[in-house]
């Protein structure tokens, strides 16, 4: 019979437990993933517990308020505080979302934190998100319009845009690219490599969709691949996990739909 | 550090509240001697970058103090309640603030370029905000 192995830190310790040194009104229990890449020990969970009237609302609150006042050494990103940065997305409580946009009250019991999942983990709750880098900057997200027209290749003039036009970036121009979504998805998780996931997808859409840009055409015969596209099999985990509310999903069909009828 | 910039070097200023805060900075500036970085590890370090961040913007709050209590005019998002008025005869330069080893500041100022690089464009005279 064969036998597996489990890849070298996948399995998870019980770690430290930090209680309340004095009784609180409204006591919250987090529980924190935590990995150390100096030293060869496997993850393990910590144990947290912090007092919500001491606390702001939001789960980011508590880690700042863990790292402020009871243990320095956990790790995490974070900037804007207000979900327009993209920084503190984690797992919490199953969900991939922005810890500074999730509030504590909507976890019932403890809260579990864990990085975002299938990604390697530089440390605690940081993962590594280079490859989902590469595969944006490969989409070429920039303005490219090349023209013939002498006029306007000689004029300072800015590009126009009609509302109506602009309104077809709706729903696309704010992704804030935390890659919460494409951390969701299974077949993120098993493609990663060549599949570029929702996110990335989102924001080939949007360049895809915006008036000003004459690549429409490259753009699309670009991810037009079995791989790098149609790995998406509309299981929708995206859509579910997005903090901002958008919809990856719909927009990834939009670009199926548009390379069937355009190209 | 935060707290004493937020409350006593905010927008709306007077001289004796950034006296205060200058007093209160001292104290603060004394323990930072007794810094501790918990984290020691080389990868991810933000226990230390964050330390490192917080010795820069020492630094930064001493020089924006003492630029504060100098300038003795209201211009912009300075606002000092007692010199309400902006004052364009003596305080048209840019304040410059020297913070040597020892943690003195001393202050000077340099004049502002008031014409523009070519003759593409006519400079602006400086004129009082009336809105």
């Amino acid at each position: 019979m064969a036998q597996f192995t489990l890849p070298a830190n996948s399995k998870i310790t019980k770690g430290k437990t930090h209680q309340l040194k004095e009784p609180a009104n409204d006591p919250k229990k987090l529980a924190i993933y935590r990995w150390d890449p100096e030293d060869d020990k496997n993850p393990r969970i910590d144990n947290y517990e912090i007092d919500q009237e001491k606390c702001g609302p939001m789960v980011l609150d508590a880690l700042m308020k863990i790292k402020n006042e009871i243990d320095p050494t956990l790790t995490f990103r974070r900037s804007c505080r207000e979900g327009v940065c993209g920084s503190c997305a984690m797992n919490i409580d199953g969900v991939n979302t922005l810890a500074c946009l999730k509030s504590m009250s909507e976890v019932k019991n403890e809260i579990k934190i864990y990085p975002l999942p299938h990604m390697r983990v530089v440390k605690d709750l940081v993962p590594d998100l280079s490859k989902a880098y590469e595969q944006l900057a490969s989409i070429k997200p920039w303005l490219q319009r090349k023209t013939t027209n002498e006029e306007e290749k000689n004029s300072r003039d800015e590009k126009k845009q009609s509302p109506k036009d602009r309104e077809k970036l709706d729903g696309k121009w704010e992704c804030v690219l935390c890659f919460c979504c494409t951390t969701s998805c299974p077949s993120y998780w098993w493609n990663g490599d060549e599949y570029l996931g929702p996110a990335v997808l989102l924001q080939a859409a949007r360049w895809v969709s915006d008036s000003r840009d004459s690549e429409r055409k490259e753009r699309l015969k670009a991810i037009n691949d079995s791989l790098k596209l149609y790995r998406c099999h509309s299981i929708m985990n995206c859509t579910r996990s997005c903090p901002k509310g958008l919809n990856p999903a719909k927009e990834i069909a939009g670009l199926k739909k548009a390379i069937v009828t355009e190209l | 550090m935060q707290h004493i910039m937020q409350q006593k070097c905010a927008v709306f200023r007077t001289h004796d509240l950034i006296s205060k805060g200058i007093e209160e900075y001292l104290k603060v500036e004394s323990s930072m001697d007794d810094i501790d970085i918990k984290d020691k590890s080389l990868i991810f370090n933000t226990d230390l970058v964050e330390a490192l961040e917080l010795h820069n913007l020492m630094a930064q709050s001493k020089v924006t103090l003492h630029s504060a209590l100098n300038r003795t005019e209201s211009r912009g998002a300075h606002a000092r309640e007692d010199y309400k008025e902006r004052d364009d005869n003596n305080w048209l330069v840019h304040s410059l603030a020297w913070l040597n080893d020892k943690g003195d500041v001393s202050m000077g100022s340099r004049g502002v370029h008031m014409n523009t690089l070519t003759n593409h464009v006519q400079p602006i005279p400086p004129k009082r905000r009336v809105y």
